[in-house]
C-alpha cells in the first residue's frame, strides 16, 4: 500500500514531463548541444577589430558530424553544407551566430562587429608641449578600409583654433587639413565626421591638451557621471586666451567624494554604487575602490577594491601624510584606515563581520575614541577628515555632528562602549552638518560649509574663534556666511553628498570646491573658488556637477 | 546515492570526463595586472607566473578574454517643474565570445630560481573600437546621432508618457517657454474650481481644450523638449563602454592547460 502511494505520483510526474502536444516539441537541431562548437576569427588585417567590411573566418570545431547550417544571425540566407565558411557583415552591431549539425543540435555564439571609425592621433610636437598660441600641430588619421572605397572627410575644430598664419579655420574638407594652433588652454576637441563609400561613418575625435604658456598648479576634479578633469588655476587670465578643462579621459567613477593628490599621482577615492544605508546582510554588496591616476590621466592603477565586499567597507574619505607615504582612508561609519602609497591591487577583505577588515584594520574607530557615547555614537557617520598640525579634524554628520578633534595618542587600544574620556581637542562646530572643511593655517581661518537648512552655506572663521562657536546663533555672527548655498539632495538624512570637498591653495588662501547646486537660480552648479581678495565666492566653471576636487601644487605648463 | 547517480558516467555522457583528465595535473598560473584600465587601442601590461610539476614541459602561453558592452542612456525634460522627468537606462551585454587573443612561446630562460616559477612580464593587445563613446554635453542636437543611438519610436514614447504626467502649470511652462502661445492664449485653456479644502483655486485643462491642447504639444519636437535654456544643453545623454574579462593561459605539451582567475579591464 506504501508502494502504490509512492508509485502513483511517480508515474503521474513522468507522465506530466513526457506528455505534450506536437506544437511545442523543439526540433531536435534546434537544443543546444555541448559537443557542437565553432570559433571565429578575421583574416587579414584589423584581426583584433571585427570591422564592417572584414572576413570572418568561421570553424567548426564540434565533435559530432553532419550536414551543418550557419546562420550568421544578419538576415543573409543561411548557409548549408559548408565546414568552415567565411561571412562577411556590412553593419556594425552584436549578432547571434548558429550552427545546426542535423540531427545532433546547435551551438549558438555572439559576434560583436564594430563599426570603422577614424582614429585621430596628434602627429610628433618638438619638445613634446602644445602651447597656447604657439605651437602648430599636424593631425594624423586613420581610418581601416578593408575594402578599399572611397574617402570623404570634414573636420570641424573648436573655437579659437588658426592655422599656422594666424588665420581662423572652423573646418576642412581635406584629408590633411595642415598645420593649425590652438588660442585656448585645455582639451581642444577636434571632430572628424567621414564617409566611406558613400556611408557617413562615426565620428572621430581627438582631445588636443593645449598647455598655457606660464607655469602655473593644476586643479583635479571629478564629474558627477562623468571624468576626472584637470584645471589650470591661472589667476589673471590674458584677455585673449580662456582656460577651458583638461579631460583626462578616465571615469570619476561612482560617488568619488575626495581626490588627493600626492607626488605627481592623483588618488581617486570612490564609495561605489551603494553609499547610504542599505541592509548589506550578505557582505556582498561593496563595489568601491581608490584609483591611483597618473597626473596627464594616461595610466591607471588599482590601489585597493572592495568588490563584493561589505558596502559600508567602500572608501568615502581620505587624507594623505606625505612624510610617512600614508594614506588614510574612512568607510562609510565606523572608521579609519591606513595604506602605503605604493600599494597596488590590494582587496579589502572584510572577514566575517564588518569590523573584521582582515587586511586593513581601523587606525581609529568610532568606538577607540573617548567622544564614544560622549558626543558621538555607535554608527556616527563619517565625512571628511584632516590633520591641522598634529590634531586630526574628523567630520561627522549624523548619530553625533560636529568636528571631532584628537591626537594620535587618544586612540584606545581597544574599542569602548562608552564612559571615556573626551580628547582634550574638543569638538568644534558641534551639532552641525558640516560635510566638508578644509583649515588654512597659516594665515588663521577654517572653511566650511553647513548643510542645516536655515543656516546653508559657505562660512569662514578664524581659528582662533572656531572653538566658541556653541551653536547657530554663534554661526549667525555677521561676516561669517560667506555667500548661501543650496545644495542639492543627493543622499539621505546623515549623509547627503553635499559639498563633499574643500581644497585650499595655500599660496593665496583661496579655496576650491565643487557645488551641485538645489536652486541654479541663486547659484548654478559648478566649480566654485573663494576668492580671499574679494571675500566672495565666484563661479570657476558653470554648469557641471563635480564631486572631489584637490590640487597640484607642483607649478607646469599642462600637468 | 543521489550524488552517486549524478556521477555515473557511461560512453556518451561523462561530466567528470568533460571536465578533467584523471590523473594529469595542469601547470600552475598565476597573473597580475598592474591596472585594470587601459586606452583601447592600448596594450595591457600583466606578470604572470606559471609552472608544472609533472613531467610535462611548457608548451606555450596564451591570453583570453570576451568583450561586453554596457550602454547607458539618460534623456530629461527640464522644462517641467512639478516632476523630474527622465528616461535611463544602463544594458550590460555579452557581445564577443571567450576567444584567444595571443600566443607567447616559451623560454625556459623565463625561470626565475628565487620564484621557482616561470616569469612572463608582457602584454597583450586590445582593439581601439572598443572606445568609449559618449554624446553627453550636448550644445548641438544631430538627428543623425540620436538617430543612431536611440531605438527608433523613443522620442515619441518619451512625449506620450511625459504628456501622460503633466499638469497645467507643466503645460504652462512648456507652452509659454517654447513660444508655442502666449500667457494670454494659454489661460483660454483652463478653467478652475474652488478647493474648499485649501481655500485656493485648483487649474485644470478644459475637457473641450484637450485635443486642441494636445494637437499643440504633439507639434512640438522632442529636442526643443529636452533642451535647457540655462545650461544650454539638450538633456541627453548617451555612454557606451566595453569592458573585458581575460584569462592567462599555460599549456604543457600534453595540452593539458591550466587557466588563471578572471580579471576585468574597463577600456575608456
Amino acid at each position: 500500500m506504501k508502494k502504490q502511494k509512492i508509485f502513483f505520483p511517480i508515474v503521474l510526474l513522468l507522465l506530466t514531463i513526457i506528455s505534450g502536444c506536437v506544437d511545442n516539441e523543439p526540433n531536435v537541431e534546434d537544443f543546444p548541444n555541448e559537443k557542437i562548437s565553432f570559433s571565429y576569427a578575421v583574416t587579414g588585417d584589423y584581426s583584433l577589430d571585427y570591422l564592417v567590411g572584414s572576413v570572418i573566418q568561421f570553424t567548426n570545431n564540434s565533435q559530432v558530424s553532419g550536414t551543418t547550417t550557419w546562420d550568421f544571425g544578419d538576415s543573409t540566407p543561411a548557409v548549408s553544407g559548408e565546414e568552415n565558411p567565411t561571412h562577411i557583415y556590412q553593419v556594425a552591431g552584436t549578432y547571434l551566430v548558429k550552427l545546426s549539425i542535423a540531427g545532433e543540435g546547435t551551438s549558438i555564439k555572439k559576434i560583436l562587429i564594430s563599426d570603422i571609425f577614424p582614429t585621430i592621433t596628434v602627429g610628433d610636437i618638438p619638445g613634446g608641449l602644445c602651447e597656447v598660441k604657439t605651437t602648430s600641430i599636424e593631425l594624423n588619421v586613420d581610418i581601416p578600409n578593408p575594402q578599399n572605397l572611397e574617402i570623404e572627410y570634414n573636420w570641424i575644430f573648436p573655437e579659437g583654433t588658426v592655422t599656422e598664419d594666424g588665420s581662423a579655420i572652423t573646418s576642412s574638407t581635406q584629408a590633411n587639413p595642415g598645420k593649425i594652433k590652438f588660442l585656448n588652454v585645455g582639451s581642444q576637441k577636434v571632430r572628424l565626421q567621414t564617409k566611406l563609400g558613400g556611408r557617413t561613418l562615426e565620428e572621430g575625435t581627438v582631445n588636443v591638451q593645449v598647455a598655457y604658456n606660464l607655469f602655473v598648479k593644476t586643479l583635479y576634479y571629478a564629474v558627477k557621471g562623468g571624468n576626472i578633469m584637470a584645471y589650470k588655476l591661472v589667476k589673471e587670465v590674458p584677455a585673449d586666451i580662456k582656460i577651458y578643462p583638461f579631460d583626462l579621459g578616465v571615469k570619476s567613477g561612482q560617488h568619488s567624494f575626495n581626490l588627493l593628490f600626492n607626488d605627481s599621482l592623483l588618488y581617486v577615492l570612490d564609495a561605489g554604487k551603494q553609499y547610504y544605508y542599505v541592509n548589506d546582510v550578505d557582505m556582498n554588496l561593496g563595489d568601491g575602490k581608490i584609483s591611483v591616476v597618473s597626473r596627464d590621466g594616461k595610466k591607471v592603477e588599482t590601489m585597493l577594491t572592495n568588490n563584493g565586499g561589505y558596502a559600508f567597507n567602500d572608501p568615502y574619505y581620505g587624507y594623505i601624510d606625505a612624510a610617512s607615504r600614508t594614506l588614510y582612508f574612512s568607510d562609510r561609519n565606523l572608521g579609519i584606515s591606513t595604506i602605503n602609497l605604493d600599494k597596488r591591487n590590494e582587496t579589502m577583505d572584510a572577514g566575517k563581520e564588518p569590523t573584521d577588515r582582515k587586511n586593513f584594520p581601523y587606525w581609529v574607530q568610532n568606538a577607540t575614541l573617548g567622544y564614544y557615547g560622549n558626543g558621538y555614537v555607535f554608527g556616527s557617520m563619517n565625512s571628511n577628515f584632516m590633520k591641522v598640525g598634529d590634531t586630526w579634524w574628523w567630520s561627522k554628520t549624523y548619530a553625533g555632528e560636529g568636528l571631532f578633534r584628537f591626537k594620535d595618542a587618544d586612540i584606545l587600544k581597544t574599542p569602548i562602549t562608552g564612559g571615556g574620556v573626551r580628547p582634550a581637542s574638543g569638538i568644534v562646530l558641534p551639532n552641525m552638518f558640516i560635510k566638508s572643511f578644509v583649515v588654512d593655517q597659516p594665515r588663521g581661518f577654517v572653511y566650511f560649509t553647513v548643510y542645516n537648512a536655515s543656516d546653508a552655506g559657505f562660512y569662514k572663521v578664524p581659528l582662533s574663534e572656531i572653538a566658541s562657536i556653541l551653536d547657530f546663533a554663534g554661526l549667525r555672527v555677521a561676516g561669517r556666511k560667506i555667500v548661501e548655498l543650496v545644495p542639492d539632495s543627493e543622499g539621505s538624512a546623515g549623509e547627503y553628498v553635499s559639498v563633499c570637498q574643500m581644497v585650499l591653495d595655500a599660496e593665496d588662501g583661496s579655496v576650491y570646491f565643487g557645488y551641485r547646486s538645489g536652486d541654479p537660480v541663486k547659484m548654478k552648479s559648478g566649480l566654485k573658488r573663494y576668492n580671499p581678495t574679494t571675500n566672495k565666492v565666484e563661479s570657476v566653471i558653470d554648469n557641471v556637477e563635480i564631486y572631489g576636487v584637490t590640487i597640484n601644487n607642483a607649478k607646469s605648463k599642462l600637468f | 546515492m543521489l550524488m552517486a547517480s549524478l556521477l555515473v558516467g557511461c560512453e556518451i555522457n561523462d561530466p567528470i570526463d568533460n571536465v578533467v583528465r584523471v590523473g594529469q595535473v595542469a601547470p600552475h598560473v598565476y597573473w597580475e595586472l598592474p591596472s585594470s584600465s587601459v586606452a583601447a587601442g592600448s596594450s595591457v601590461p600583466f606578470y604572470a607566473q606559471y609552472y608544472t610539476v609533472g613531467d610535462a614541459k611548457i608548451d606555450r602561453l596564451e591570453v583570453w578574454y570576451d568583450v561586453n558592452e554596457n550602454i547607458q542612456t539618460l534623456v530629461s525634460c527640464p522644462l517641467v517643474s512639478s516632476f523630474k522627468y527622465s528616461i535611463s537606462s544602463s544594458r550590460s551585454k555579452l557581445s564577443r565570445e571567450f576567444q584567444k587573443i595571443a600566443v607567447y612561446e616559451h623560454f625556459e630562460n623565463n625561470w626565475d630560481s628565487l620564484k621557482k616559477a616561470y616569469i612572463l612580464d608582457t602584454v597583450f593587445p586590445t582593439s581601439k573600437t572598443l572606445r568609449t563613446v559618449e554624446w553627453k554635453e550636448v550644445k548641438t542636437f544631430e538627428d543623425a546621432k540620436f538617430n543612431a543611438y536611440f531605438p527608433a519610436g523613443f522620442a515619441t514614447n518619451f512625449k506620450d508618457s511625459m504628456y501622460n504626467l503633466l499638469n497645467v502649470s507643466d503645460f504652462r511652462k512648456i507652452m509659454l517657454s517654447l513660444n508655442v502661445m502666449t500667457d494670454v492664449e494659454f489661460i483660454t485653456y483652463t478653467d478652475s474650481t474652488k478647493n474648499e479644502n485649501t481655500g485656493g483655486w485648483d487649474y485644470f485643462i478644459k475637457d473641450a481644450k484637450v485635443p486642441e491642447l494636445k494637437t499643440k504639444y504633439d507639434a512640438i519636437l522632442f529636442k526643443d523638449l529636452i533642451y535647457d535654456p540655462s545650461s544650454q544643453l539638450y538633456q541627453v545623454e548617451y555612454t557606451r563602454l566595453y569592458k573585458l574579462n581575460a584569462r592567462f593561459k599555460a599549456f604543457d605539451k600534453n595540452q593539458v592547460v591550466g587557466v588563471s582567475d578572471k580579471k576585468e579591464i574597463d577600456l575608456r
